[in-house]
């Protein structure tokens, strides 16, 4: 029984901890994934924060600041 | 060397803004690609096909034309990204030169505090390089940040597992090739130890 337990614990961290193929992709996929979504959102959040300026320029009253 | 090579993305792409960052982290990341599909009939001895430096250089050369092939701007980065790989393995990792002996490298994944301290620190340093050029402003400061965060948090998942997984004696190769016994125990002679020149 013991050896029983042994070879479950030895299977089980195999499962957990083994350095399967599949397991690398996984690692090797999650950076391009992080980098291309924070690129992706820092250029759509450029592009969102240069409209917000562009619209808050045009908002501004004709003139404003020169008359008394 | 895992997130410091998309360390090494992030600083190219400063250098390079026209290029899009899928092709460069995968080039950054090439040898890794490379091996691991070779893994899946075979399963070890493969890094003599990726990350020796003939085969480096062979991939960045493929890389590099495949790239020129279909756009043109940033075809040098991609090079340059694979060629990086192995200068950044050469930290973390023990890899062949030419043949698939002797292995060198500084192999701290076998010390993981030490991988995961250095491996922070190439992202904070990047992270810092992008910022300057694409987040000029503090809401897409907080993007690199939250970027630079979940990199370490990645590193440490992978440092913890390498710590269980791994119960190996750190060996850099350079203390193994050049910590050679310095003195001659039974030959040295009445004089004293002989000393290896």
């Amino acid at each position: 029984m013991p050896d029983l337990e042994q070879l479950i614990k030895l299977i089980t961290a195999q499962y957990r901890w083994g350095l399967h193929p599949i397991k690398v992709v996984i690692a090797l996929v999650l950076p391009v994934a992080i980098l291309w979504t924070a690129d992706w959102r820092i250029r759509r959040l450029s592009k969102e924060l240069a409209r917000r300026d562009s619209a808050t320029r045009d908002a501004e009253p004709m003139g404003s600041g020169l008359g008394g | 060397m895992y997130v410091g090579h998309a360390a090494v993305a992030l600083v190219l792409k400063s250098r390079e803004p026209r290029l899009p960052l899928i092709p460069l982290t995968l080039a950054c990341f090439g040898p890794d690609w490379i091996e691991v599909s070779l893994m899946f009939p075979k399963r070890e001895g493969m890094a003599i096909y990726t990350h020796s430096i003939p085969a480096v250089m062979l991939g960045a050369a493929a890389a590099g034309l495949l790239y020129a092939a279909f756009r043109r701007p940033g075809a040098r980065m991609i090079v340059l990204a694979w060629l990086l790989h192995w200068p950044a393995d050469l930290l973390t990792g023990r890899k062949p030169i030419f043949a698939s002996t002797p292995l060198v490298g500084l192999d701290l994944y076998s010390l993981p505090f030490a991988d995961f301290l250095i491996e922070s620190v190439a992202v904070v340093v990047a992270c810092a390089v992008y910022a300057r050029l694409f987040a000029a402003r503090g809401e897409l400061r907080r993007v690199v940040v939250m970027l630079g965060a979940t990199l370490i948090v990645l590193q440490g998942a992978v440092d913890a597992t390498l710590s269980v997984i791994r119960g190996t004696e750190w060996t850099p190769s350079l203390a193994l090739f050049g910590r050679k016994t310095q003195v001659e125990g039974p030959a040295a002679g009445p004089g004293g130890p002989v000393r290896r020149t």
